[in-house]
C-alpha cells in the first residue's frame, strides 16, 4: 500500500472513529459505563496507531498521553467528572484539527497541561498502555500483552509437603493484572467439619501479562508435576487481528464466562432460570449468587463488546460512488427493459405474448435488484442524530440553558445522500429550539415545568416518506410577534385572517425572525428559508406545529430515496413529462362551470368543494398542447406539504419506475423541475417538482 | 462480641488450634473480631478456616469482622475471593 492509500484510509477511518468518539464522550457524562470507557479507550487507541503508521507523528505522541489518561480512567484511578469530560472532548477536537488542519500546538501544550495533572492525580503511575504498543511504524512491539487462562487445583494434601498454594496464586497474580477470576470454594465443607490441614481450593484465572508463558511455568514449577495446573495461551482472542475475525461468532455473558471456566454449567443453569423468572440482568445475578465477581463480569461485558466490534469490522467499506455507478447501470437495464417492451407492442400477437412474459419476469428480477442497492445506499440516522450531543450539550451550555436530548428512531434508513444534506438544516433548527424554544431554567421552573428543557430528534417510516421531527418543550412560537414583524416587514395587511400555518409559514421567508437579540446562535433572520429550499432540494416539505408554553415540532417529511420514483408519465403535446406518484392525489375531467378565474389568485378548479390553483404546463413551459379547454383535457391534482394544485394534461401515459438523471445546471431558471428520466423509447422526460411549481406559482 | 487475637506465627502448623476457637467462637453470642494486628499474613490452610468462618457466620446472622488486615493481608484475602 502507498503511503498516500494509507493516509487516505486513515484519514477516512478517523473522521468515523471521532464521530464515534464525540458520541461516546457525551454520554459519560452520563455515567462510568465500564464498557463505555473501554470503548473510548478503544478509538483513541487506533487513532494512535493508525495516525503512527500514516505519519502524523504530532497526533501520535498526543494521543498517546490521552490513552494513559483513559488507562487511569478505565482503572478506576481517575473518577469520570464533567471536568475530565470536558477535556477529552477538547482533545478530541484537537486530534480532529490534527489530522485535518493543522496541529494548533499552543492549545496542545494547554491541553497537555491539564492531562499532566489528571496523570498526577490518577498516582502518576505509569499505566499498561504507556508500556504497551510501542508505535506500529517502528513494527511490531516485542512489548505486548498476553492473556493466560490459569487453572490451579491443588492435591488435597498439598500441604504435607510444605507448599503453601496461597504464596503461588500470590506469585501467579504479580505478574499481571486479573482480568477474571473464579475462586472455587464448593469443595470446602463447612467450619465444623473442615480439615484445617487439607487443600480444598481451586482456581480459575484470566491473567493479562506483559511476561511469556515461561515465566508462568516457572511459579508452578514445583507443583506442576503432582496437581492439576494448566495454562493456556489465549492472547489471540484479544488481538485485534483479522484472520481471527472469519472465526468470531458473537458470543453471550454466560458462554464466555463458561468458557473462562468462571462459571460452571450448572451455575449458568441455575442463574438462567432464576433469570427467567425475575427478568434482571444475567450478570447481576451471577454476582448475587456469588458465582464470580463484579470484575469479572465486566471484563466478560468487555470481552463481549470486543467481540461485537471485530464482528462489525467484517463488513466491507465500498465507495459511494461505485454505488451510484451501480444504481447508473441499472437504470440503463431499466431503460433498454422498457425500448424491448415498446417491441414487444409492435410484434405479432404470439411473439409479443412470449417476450412481454419473458420480460414481466426480468421485471420482477430488476426491481428486486433495485431494491437490493437502494438497501445498500440505506443507513440508519442514529449516527447523525448522536453528532447532535455535543452540540447541544455546548450550546445549552453557552446559553445557560440545561437542555437534555433525547433521540428516537435512530434505527430509521434513509438514503446516504439524504442524510448527508439533511445534517445542516437539522443543526440550524436545533439551534432555534435552543436558542429560541426551550427557556431558562428559572424561568421554566416558574412556568411549572422540568428545569431541564428536553429536544428531542425523531424519525418514522410513514407510507413511503421518511419524517424527521425536532421537537422541544420550551416556550412554543409567539405568533403574535411573528405577526407583528410580517406586517412591519409588508408581508401580511392588517385585517388579513391567518391561520396558524400562514403564519408559521412567514418564518421561512427570506431574512424572517423575530429574535430580540441578535443570539449568538440564531436571530440573524437567515436561516429558515435556507432550510427551506435544502429540504425542498431534497424534493422534501417542511411543516411547523407550536402550542404556546408547551413547545413546538417542525416535521420534515422526506421521499425514501433520490435516485428511484415511481412516476406517471404525462403527455401534452409531442411531449411527456414525469409527476412523482407520491405527489398525485387524483386525476379528472372538470366539468366546464369547476373552472373559473379568481383575482388575484388567477385561474382555479374546484376539487371536491375546494378551489385549487390550475396550471396550464403548456403555458408554464410555453409547448404546444392539442387541448386548451380545461374541461377537454385532464387535471392531475397534486399536493406539496398541504397545498394542492392541478397540473392540465392532454393525456395520461403510464405509471413506470424513473431513474433520476440530473439536470446539472443545463435548466436553472424554472423550479418546477427536478430532474430528467430517459424512457423506453430514448427520449427524455423531464420529472416535475410539485413543491418548486407550488414555489413558482407563490412568486 | 468475642474477639480473637490472631497470632503473628499463624500457619498450617497452628492451624488445628486456630480451627478449634473459632468453631467455639462462632457459637458464642455476638458478632466475631478476628484482629490481626500481629499477623501480616496467613497461609492458604489459615485462609481456608476464616472463609468457612465467614460462612458459618453468615448462617448464623453474624458479622465476621476482620481487624487491623495488612495490605498483604488484604491482597491475600483477594485471592481467595474474601474480598473484592
Amino acid at each position: 500500500m502507498s503511503e498516500n492509500t494509507i493516509r487516505d484510509v486513515f484519514l477516512e477511518e478517523a473522521r468515523e472513529i471521532l464521530r464515534h468518539l464525540e458520541a461516546d464522550l457525551i454520554q459519560l457524562e452520563d455515567g462510568d459505563d465500564p464498557e463505555l470507557i473501554n470503548r473510548i479507550f478503544r478509538y483513541v487507541h487506533t487513532i494512535k496507531g493508525s495516525s503512527g503508521i500514516a505519519g502524523f507523528d504530532v497526533v501520535y505522541e498526543f494521543t498517546h498521553k490521552l490513552e494513559t489518561l483513559l488507562d487511569m480512567v478505565r482503572n478506576g484511578k481517575i473518577p469520570v467528572e464533567k471536568k475530565l469530560v470536558d477535556l477529552l472532548l477538547e482533545s478530541m477536537d484537537w486530534i480532529a484539527t490534527g489530522i485535518y488542519e493543522e496541529p494548533d500546538f499552543d492549545r496542545m501544550e494547554a491541553l497537555l497541561d491539564r492531562t499532566g495533572k489528571y496523570h498526577a492525580a490518577g498516582g502518576g503511575a505509569v499505566s499498561a498502555s504507556e508500556e504497551e504498543d510501542a508505535p506500529a511504524k517502528n513494527g511490531p512491539s516485542e512489548d505486548k500483552n498476553f492473556f493466560f487462562l490459569v487453572r490451579a487445583s491443588f492435591r488435597p494434601m498439598v500441604f504435607q509437603s510444605g507448599i503453601d498454594p496461597l504464596i503461588i496464586m500470590e506469585d501467579l497474580t504479580a505478574l499481571g493484572s486479573v482480568e477474571q477470576k473464579r475462586v472455587n470454594l464448593k469443595r470446602l465443607p463447612e467450619l465444623e467439619e473442615l480439615d484445617p490441614e487439607r487443600c480444598y481450593l481451586d482456581w480459575t484465572v484470566l491473567l493479562k501479562t506483559k511476561h511469556p508463558r515461561s515465566k508462568l511455568d516457572d511459579v508452578f514449577i514445583f507443583v506442576k508435576d503432582d496437581n492439576d495446573i494448566t495454562v493456556e495461551d489465549i492472547t489471540a482472542e484479544f488481538v485485534d487481528d483479522e484472520k481471527y475475525n472469519t472465526m468470531l461468532q458473537e458470543r453471550k455473558l454466560g458462554e464466555i464466562l463458561l468458557k473462562r471456566g468462571i462459571i460452571t454449567e450448572e451455575e449458568l443453569d441455575d442463574v438462567l432460570s432464576s433469570q427467567d423468572e425475575s427478568n434482571r440482568k444475567l450478570g447481576d445475578l451471577i454476582v448475587e449468587k456469588g458465582y464470580a465477581d463484579e470484575k469479572s463480569i465486566k471484563y466478560a461485558l468487555g470481552e463481549q463488546s470486543r467481540i461485537k466490534s471485530r464482528i462489525q469490522t467484517t463488513t466491507v467499506r465500498v465507495d459511494t460512488r461505485k454505488l451510484d455507478s451501480l444504481l447508473n447501470l441499472l437504470g440503463e437495464i431499466v431503460i433498454s427493459q422498457s425500448s424491448i417492451s415498446r417491441i414487444s407492442e409492435e410484434l405479432e400477437e404470439q411473439h409479443g405474448f412470449r417476450l412481454k412474459n419473458a420480460l414481466y419476469a426480468m421485471d420482477r428480477i430488476t426491481r428486486e435488484f433495485q431494491e437490493q442497492i437502494m438497501a445498500i445506499r440505506m443507513i440508519p440516522i442514529g449516527p447523525t442524530f448522536e453528532q447532535f450531543r455535543r452540540f447541544v450539550r455546548d450550546a445549552a451550555a453557552d446559553m445557560k440553558k440545561e437542555i437534555r436530548l433525547d433521540i428516537r428512531g435512530a434505527e430509521t434508513e434513509l438514503d446516504k445522500t439524504v442524510i448527508e444534506q439533511i445534517s445542516d438544516p437539522l443543526k440550524h433548527m436545533l439551534r432555534n429550539a435552543i436558542d429560541h424554544g426551550i427557556e431558562p431554567p428559572d424561568e421554566r421552573e416558574k412556568a411549572g415545568k422540568k428545569r431541564t428543557g428536553t429536544v428531542t430528534l425523531n424519525a418514522y417510516h410513514q407510507e413511503g416518506n421518511i419524517y424527521i421531527e425536532i421537537i422541544d418543550d420550551g416556550q412554543g412560537i409567539d405568533r403574535a410577534a411573528i405577526k407583528r414583524k410580517g406586517l412591519e416587514r409588508g408581508l401580511i395587511k392588517p385585517g388579513d385572517e391567518l391561520t396558524d400555518k400562514q403564519i408559521h409559514d412567514l418564518l421561512f421567508l427570506p431574512g424572517f425572525s423575530t429574535a430580540e437579540n441578535v443570539g449568538e446562535l440564531s436571530g440573524r433572520g437567515v436561516g429558515m428559508d435556507v432550510v427551506k429550499t435544502n429540504i425542498e432540494a431534497l424534493r422534501g416539505s417542511v411543516e411547523i406545529f407550536s402550542e404556546e408554553r408547551r413547545g413546538s415540532t417542525i416535521r420534515i417529511k422526506l421521499p425514501l430515496t433520490l435516485a428511484i420514483i415511481e412516476g406517471m408519465l404525462v403527455r401534452v403535446g409531442t411531449n411527456v413529462y414525469i409527476i412523482p406518484l407520491l405527489s398525485i392525489v387524483e386525476s379528472l375531467q372538470p366539468a366546464r362551470d369547476h373552472v373559473k378565474t379568481v383575482e388575484g389568485k388567477g385561474e382555479v378548479m374546484l376539487v371536491r368543494g375546494e378551489y385549487v390553483p390550475l396550471v396550464r404546463l403548456y403555458e408554464h413551459f410555453g409547448i404546444k398542447s392539442d387541448v386548451t379547454n380545461p374541461w377537454e383535457s385532464l387535471v392531475v391534482v397534486v399536493e406539496s406539504g398541504s397545498d394542492r394544485l392541478g397540473i392540465m394534461i392532454d393525456d395520461l401515459v403510464g405509471q413506470q419506475q424513473i431513474v433520476i438523471k440530473s439536470l446539472e445546471n443545463y435548466i436553472t431558471q424554472s423550479r418546477a423541475l427536478s430532474g430528467a428520466a430517459i424512457l423506453g423509447d430514448g427520449k427524455v422526460a423531464l420529472i416535475i417538482d410539485v413543491h418548486g411549481m407550488v414555489g413558482d406559482l407563490a412568486r | 462480641m468475642t474477639v480473637i487475637n490472631v497470632p503473628a506465627d499463624i500457619s498450617v502448623k497452628k492451624v488445628k488450634e486456630f480451627h478449634r476457637g473459632l468453631i467455639e467462637a462462632v457459637d458464642r453470642e455476638g458478632d466475631l473480631v478476628l484482629d490481626f494486628n500481629e499477623a501480616e499474613r496467613v497461609d492458604l490452610a489459615v485462609m481456608q478456616v476464616l472463609l468457612a468462618a465467614g460462612r458459618a457466620c453468615r448462617k448464623r446472622k453474624k458479622v465476621l469482622k476482620i481487624k487491623a488486615a495488612s495490605e498483604e493481608l488484604k491482597n491475600q484475602m483477594r485471592i481467595c475471593g474474601m474480598l473484592k
